[in-house]
């Protein structure tokens, strides 16, 4: 059908299908891509545009229904460059994250700052409803509608000044990274075309364990547009995934891989069988997208279907449906720490003794942004190229080029475009990207693709999903006195890359928390299960472990009748205990957490709680208060450390640091940003150490054909104080080479050179006026070349490497205030607090906003996130509709707040900020909720804590006759 | 993406939008899509004609009659809220 219509004041006209849906025309065919494909449901907002004035959801709506209208994209938001009140104020206030869901933010609050010209935060929240911004956590996207309602008002205060080199560190500049990103026209792997490309979609397994008797193609192959359907038989000869995670001292089951050097994962293509639903079968290449999705529909797949079992404890029982014909039971690995009898004896010489089980839910990252990959292989040379949303570029060059496809690691190049929302799942390597390689090649054409929000359901790995048999014994004054755990992970049905790693070390190690007991013990068995296999989420390990032990304190202070601040207060490793080794494996670096702590529940007023308690029951409401102390291992990390942990992989960070003749600097990181923020950050520890403005420093990444030796990535909290570190000592070395030099010029001794970074100038101690150069001087003299002291190479630029020692130990205490209520069970979130210390901080409005992110995470888990899996091992949550994510009206104002106790594990003295303050949000909330059913006698309900299964708790402990028919189906719940 | 194929068709008045409807059994009509274009994306075979009553004046917005409110049957939420 003929459609016309305006597009950002342009007549648009184009030949449709009537199914063509107006996010595909806008972005297909008019080539506008800031309009971003997110949800395909009208759930989550990321496509949101503006038709006749009024925002809607251009993935529910025809491109053939928006004939005659006027279109209004984020392409038509800034006039003439210039960037609306409402983009300024966004960034302003850091209300961009990775920007992948800005977009569509932007196009829905202008409509409502065009309807009302002063909303109350309220307002605000509840028009964000149909937005999901799970990584911005709303409050500084509440906080920019309110700037830009006082912009367009004439009411705003002017912006302050950028610092200068002196004051740059700890300045909470806007990120460089922003403008692009909220104008809408940064490239995400999606909006990436090239010439001549071709699209490919991927037939997931409907079963969760069969044998494949057949896959026919025939249909598919004669689907219009279809160039190519590809199943397991064609890939054979591809080696399967690897693992680089081996621990070394207890033995671990993984599939076989024939490179004899890693062992396995699963094929690229499933061969003979399938483990779990949606393990890639097939793969249809057709001329366009809608061609490909067409006809991947038609490739009938015959199976035998196999028993089925989804849960890591069933797994490992006698006669449990086997997995993998070389791995028995289902065992993956047995992983033991601390010493067993001694702490089964500590416990049992001890007064008190609280057992509880647990099964920390699992996750799914469920990022706005699937997954996605471009391949393109040039047959003249040889060379592969893959744009795709990954973390790990470097690890995956390696493992993609020797370990799947038999390449030369140097034939393969990996480019992170910008990419969106992670949480943890795009740090591994999937089935798809070297798939897309192959393709590539055997087509001779550039192939894409990108995964639909079920494919990632079935496609991207999931986290969380350990069950924990917890002891802790203490004595009746509140004295801990051992801890014990036996834990069991679901780790689904393939391992991921570095698989062990989360369930054994960074639960494991992490158990004792914040606080001193004497013995400890933590058993791990990993286990393979016909579902989608589990890797690190944001928080990763930390989380699991943070979790056991806040709601074990609880538990342990409710049975001795002790406050649970006091109990946390009393036991914590104590600020002169550092290095505190805690029983485990970690080495914590520094801190206060009883400082924390006390910080924290003033915040709430926590000791004065029970007027406000007793208002609530007033209006039918329970009011509960919840701690959560936490300490997260950050910062990986010591490469030897790790290497013992049976990581394969140097975990250094680089930089590769030139200051052109022109005095600009360019940083080539090894980190890979993807909302943290780093080309700002960077810019800011090189603007201090060398005294340049942050606007001629460039901070590259993500590409490894950049200019550095290996990159390994942005995780687990690491970026700064590694990668960061790197920067810092690259900049301290070519201090170091600029002071050389000087001293050569001014004929003088190097110690009578002082190098001015805030003044940004060069000069003798005794001649300051007369021997003075700049950075740009020296940049250029050593680019002459003309007169160098001997043996000093020209231009000016080094490589920096930092491996710690320890790792870092970042901390804090969050405290909750829930009301719950009577009637319906329902569980508000009234009140979060939050002191944590990440030591040293370069941008605080950057860390706040990772905190507002990690909060966001915890109370999705604590409230409603659960990824559920029926007897046959089918995904019954991949939509938003049935996967609940917090919505902005759902949340408070997070009342955040830092200490800085610098690590002396970098010279930075930074700790993890990204992902560590994550783990006490989901204990915290359980624990308020508890104490609000304390009086019921209720101990324990499992997450996530939705009305219903509150109410049922809270039926059942109150014994009512409505209670006792529904008591059976809440038993797990007790 | 879509993966059914179906016609369209935007009449302008009630009665060609019935007799369009009342003409082809496999019609449905669609007002917001919420509902159908979610549900159209999940199965693979739907209605052979789609018949949007967006452009249908009659069945549009809110009035006020004596002591009556009269309410279209394609007033938006937004509309009355």
């Amino acid at each position: 059908m003929k459609i016309q219509l305006t597009v950002n004041g342009q007549t648009r006209s184009g030949e449709v299908e009537p199914r063509t849906l107006l996010v595909d025309f806008l972005r297909d065919d008019v080539g506008l891509t800031g309009t971003k494909h997110a949800c395909e449901t009208g759930e989550c907002g990321a496509c949101t545009v503006l038709c006749n004035g009024k925002s809607v959801k251009s993935c529910a709506m025809l491109a053939v229904q928006a004939s005659g209208a006027e279109v209004i994209t984020i392409e038509g938001v800034a006039q003439d460059g210039k960037l609306s009140p409402l983009q300024e104020a966004f960034w302003e206030c850091h209300a961009v994250q990775n920007g992948y869901d800005t977009p569509g933010l932007i196009m829905s609050l202008t409509e409502l700052l065009g309807r009302n010209p002063d909303p109350t935060d309220q307002e605000i929240r509840s028009w964000l409803d149909g937005s999901i911004s799970r990584i911005t956590g709303y409050q500084n996207v509440v906080a920019a509608v309110k700037l830009a309602a006082a912009k367009m008002r004439g009411e705003a205060k002017p912006e302050e000044p950028e610092p200068g080199p002196g004051g740059i560190f700890g300045a909470s500049i806007k990120e460089k990274e922003s403008p692009g990103l909220i104008r809408g026209d940064a490239k995400f792997v999606g909006d990436i075309n090239l010439p001549n490309m071709a699209h490919a979609a991927i037939k997931y397994s409907d079963q969760a364990h069969a044998r494949l008797l057949n896959v026919d193609t025939t249909a598919a192959a004669a689907m219009p547009g279809v160039i190519r359907v590809v199943t397991g038989k064609d890939v054979a000869h591809l080696m399967p995934l690897p693992v680089v995670w081996v621990p070394q001292d207890v033995k671990s089951n993984f599939p076989p891989h024939p490179s004899g050097i890693a062992p396995g994962g699963q094929h690229v293509l499933a061969q003979d069988r399938v483990r779990y639903i949606g393990e890639q079968i097939a793969v249809v290449v057709a001329e366009t997208r809608q061609q490909a999705l067409d006809a991947v529909d038609h490739i009938k797949v015959e199976y035998e279907p196999l028993p089925v079992v989804t849960d890591a404890e069933a797994a490992l029982k006698d006669g449990a449906p086997q997995l993998h014909d070389t791995i028995p039971n289902n065992l993956l690995m047995h992983g033991p720490f601390g010493d067993k009898a001694v702490t089964e004896e500590a416990i049992a010489k001890s007064e008190v003794v609280i057992k509880q089980r647990f099964h920390n839910q699992r996750m799914m990252a469920n990022t706005i942004e699937t997954r996605g990959a471009v391949a393109q292989f040039d047959a003249r040379t040889g060379d592969y190229t893959l744009w795709t949303n990954v973390q790990p570029l470097y690890p995956l060059r390696l493992l993609i080029s020797q370990y799947v496809l038999g390449i030369p690691y140097t034939k393969l190049r990996i480019i992170a475009p910008a990419f969106g929302e992670s949480q943890g799942s795009k740090g591994y390597l999937n089935a798809d990207q070297p798939l897309m390689l192959y393709l590539a090649k055997e087509l001779g054409r550039p192939v894409k693709w990108q995964d639909t929000r079920k494919g990632l359901a079935r496609s991207t790995a999931h986290g969380r999903d350990q069950v924990e048999y917890v002891t802790l014994a203490g004595t009746k004054d509140g004295r801990l006195t051992a801890l014990s755990c036996s834990a069991y992970s679901n780790v689904g049905a393939y391992p991921v890359i570095n698989a062990p790693g989360q369930p054994r070390t960074l639960i494991g190690r992490s158990i004792p928390g914040s606080y001193v007991i004497p013995s400890s013990y933590y058993e791990v068995f990993i286990a393979y299960t016909n579902t989608v296999p589990v890797g690190p989420l944001r928080g990763s390990g930390r989380a699991e472990a943070t979790f056991l032990i806040e709601r074990m304190i609880d538990l342990y202070a409710r049975e001795i009748g002790m406050d649970p601040a006091d109990v946390r207060r009393r036991n914590m490793v104590q600020p002169d205990q550092f290095p505190y080794e805690n029983g485990l494996g970690w080495t914590y670096d520094s801190g206060d957490y009883p400082a924390a702590l006390d910080k924290a529940l003033a915040k709430i007023d926590y000791a004065n709680l029970a007027a406000r308690k007793e208002e609530a029951k007033q209006r039918g409401k329970r009011l509960g208060v919840g701690i959560g102390s936490y300490v997260a291992v950050a910062g990986v990390g010591p490469s030897a450390k790790m290497g013992k942990e049976g990581l394969v992989s140097g975990t250094w960070g680089t930089a590769a640091m030139w200051v052109h003749p022109t005095g600009e600097v360019t940083v080539t990181t090894g980190a890979q940003p993807h909302g943290q923020g780093q080309e700002t950050t960077f810019a800011q520890i090189v603007s201090k150490e060398l005294g340049v403005p942050v606007g001629m420093v460039q901070v590259r990444h993500s590409d490894t054909a950049g200019a550095l030796y290996y990159g390994q990535a942005s995780y687990g909290s690491r970026t700064l104080s590694v990668e960061g570190t790197a920067v810092q000592i690259a900049a301290q070395k070519i201090k170091a080479k600029v002071i050389k030099l000087a001293a050569h010029l001014f004929k003088s001794p190097e110690e009578a050179i002082v190098y001015d970074a805030p003044a940004g100038k060069i000069f003798l101690t005794y001649a300051p006026e007369q021997a003075v150069i700049t950075l740009q001087q020296a940049a250029f003299m050593l680019w002459l070349a003309w007169d160098l002291p001997e043996g000093m190479d020209p231009g000016l630029e080094v490589t920096a490497y930092f491996d710690p020692v320890n790792f870092n130990f970042p901390f804090g205490t969050h405290v909750a205030l829930v009301e719950v209520d009577e009637k319906s069970g329902q569980v508000d979130l009234v009140r979060y607090a939050t002191v944590d210390d990440f030591g040293n901080v370069v941008n605080p409005a950057v860390v706040d906003a990772q905190t507002h992110g990690n909060i966001t995470l915890g109370i999705g888990q604590a409230l409603l996130e659960q990824v559920v899996f029926d007897e046959n091992g089918h995904i019954a949550t991949d939509s938003f509709s049935k996967y609940a994510i917090p919505r902005a009206s759902q949340l408070p104002v997070f009342e955040t707040e830092r200490m800085v106790t610098p690590s002396p594990s970098n010279p930075l003295g930074a700790k993890g900020a990204g992902d560590v303050s994550n783990p006490p949000v989901a204990p915290a909330i359980v624990n308020a909720v508890c104490d609000a059913l304390k009086d019921l006698g209720v101990k324990h309900i499992e997450m996530p804590l939705t009305a219903e299964k509150v109410w049922r708790a809270m039926q059942q402990a109150k014994g009512t006759s409505t209670a006792a028919g529904f008591a059976a189906a809440a038993g797990e719940n007790r | 993406m879509i993966t059914t194929q179906f016609d369209y068709v935007a009449p302008t008045t009630l009665d060609e939008a019935v007799r369009q409807l009342s003409s082809n059994p496999d019609a449905r009509p669609i007002a917001g899509g919420q509902g159908l274009l979610h549900s159209l994306k999940q199965t693979p075979a739907g209605p052979k004609l789609l018949i949007d009553l967006g452009l249908v004046g009659d069945l549009r917005g809110l009035k006020v009659e004596k002591d009556s409110l009269y309410i279209g049957a394609m007033a938006t939420l937004a509309e009355l809220l």
